[in-house]
């Protein structure tokens, strides 16, 4: 049903990448929140043998806990909620990742509940992501993390529903939990080389780029297996100038060896995304 | 004097992702599987693709604990080195969803050879009691026609509502 409205680009994009099986991905998806409303038998077939459903549920003061369901577990309840209340789910924004026989989707959902006896209901969203695996020629669910917002005694929390109406997929983070590092992972706007038009190129020559590449013992590849380079990403800013960016397991020598390496070199010509210069991120290895 | 010995640290997604590569890179199985303890909820899932050139994929999946018996001859054979190179998080509240390139080193203990391999990642993590744990965990191997940095692109899909 829905599959049909989603925008044509988002599918030009979809099936034109990466080796995906046709469409399978998004029938699974679609299918699985149209037998959610139903509780048909037929929900327990679209997950792997493996499979489990968790759920971050909330105390009345607001601690959480982790509920796990096997699919006949969470089949058997949804049922019962149904026994007093008309379901409805679908998702509002899906944001999909896939490669081989792997795919996610990481969903915001909207959720209406309405009493069978009383015609009272509530609306609220959630988070659910959703992990595919390609098993059998057949894509199936093999596990889904929900995050509802902390609803108590079905009194609405009106923080999540304006957290999660307008941008949907924003995202919204209690700061107490965020440590620095999450802000240098920002891929919405640092691309990777094969998201650009034009990926940047070094204004040193060739000769001087690979004498530079040489002296601290870098490379753009890691293919041999006998000298094992460790990986560091370089940041290629929209004016051009190289600076490091991602250094995870570099000891410090090889931070410093990394840091002289960016600084030894010329500014670059930027990445060209659109017409317009973008900041991308390089992979090199150090040895 | 003695330094005291560093409790590892689950209060940030950054830590406890040091603590998940770093498990997956300790070789005394008695010490991987206390860490795996300490990093999985009760009931976490592992699951592994392994994509084969011109065979079907071998995927298993299984709780945390079968993984580490499962894995244990792996290690004996191999030191296994992960290097984080890359990672992307979406995050609701006590819900982060990880996605990450990693390269794995296998070193073969008796011959010293060396093998790579690149992976992405998929953890899902769960802030419980003050502190994160990882309920889900999926790797899935570089194909040889498709760099794995393609798994970490993400398409944004819209869906009219019905209702």
């Amino acid at each position: 049903m829905y599959k049909k409205l989603l925008l044509a680009l988002s599918l030009v994009f979809l099936f034109g990448r990466h080796n995906a099986q046709n469409h399978g991905e998004i029938d699974l998806i679609d299918q699985y929140f149209e037998l959610w409303k139903t509780q048909d038998t037929a929900l327990t077939a679209l997950f792997t043998q493996a499979a489990s459903i968790s759920v971050i549920n909330y105390d009345s003061n607001g601690a959480s806990s982790i509920k796990r369901f096997r699919i006949n577990e969470y089949l058997s309840e949804l049922r019962k909620t149904s026994q007093e209340f008309e379901l409805w789910q679908e998702p509002v924004v899906l944001i999909k990742r896939s490669y081989g026989h792997a795919s996610s989707f990481y969903c915001s959902v909207v959720s209406h509940y309405e009493s069978r006896k009383s015609q009272n209901s509530i609306t609220f969203r959630s988070i659910q992501s959703m992990k595919l695996l390609y098993v059998g020629n057949q894509w199936k669910i093999d596990h889904i993390l929900v995050q509802f917002g902390r609803l108590n005694d079905y009194n609405f929390d009106q923080s999540l529903w304006s957290d999660t109406l307008p941008q949907e997929l924003n995202k919204k983070f209690n700061k107490k939990y965020l440590d620095n590092s999450i802000s240098e992972y920002n891929t919405d706007k640092i691309y990777q080389t094969n998201e650009v038009d034009v990926v940047p190129i070094t204004a040193d020559s060739k000769e001087e780029y690979e004498k530079i590449k040489s002296r601290f013992n870098i490379s753009e590849s890691n293919e041999s297996a006998d000298s094992v380079g460790t990986p560091f990403l370089v940041l290629i800013s929209e004016d051009g100038t190289p600076t490091l960016y991602y250094v995870n397991d570099l000891n410090d020598e090889q931070i410093k060896m990394a840091q002289e390496f960016t600084q030894s070199m010329l500014p670059w010509y930027p990445a060209i995304k659109n017409k317009a210069s973008v900041k991308c991120k390089l992979k090199f290895y150090i040895r | 004097m003695f330094a005291e010995a560093q409790e590892p640290q689950f209060n940030s997604i950054d830590n406890t992702l040091k603590q998940f590569y770093s498990m997956l890179s300790e070789n005394n199985h008695e010490k991987r599987t206390t860490l795996m303890e300490q990093i999985f909820t009760k009931t976490g899932q592992i699951s592994s693709v392994n994509h084969q050139p011109n065979k079907p994929a071998s995927i298993i999946s299984s709780h945390w604990s079968q993984f580490a018996s499962g894995s244990k001859s792996l290690y004996e054979r191999y030191f296994v080195t992960n290097n984080e190179v890359e990672r992307v998080v979406d995050f609701y509240q006590d819900l982060a969803s990880v996605n990450g390139i990693v390269q794995q080193v296998l070193t073969d203990k008796i011959s010293n050879k060396k093998y790579l391999e690149s992976y992405w990642m998929q953890i899902e993590m769960v802030y419980i009691n003050n502190r994160w744990y990882i309920d889900y965990t999926s790797w899935t191997n570089q194909l040889k026609n498709s760099t794995i940095e393609n798994a970490i692109l993400s398409d944004t899909l819209l869906h009219r509502i019905s209702w």
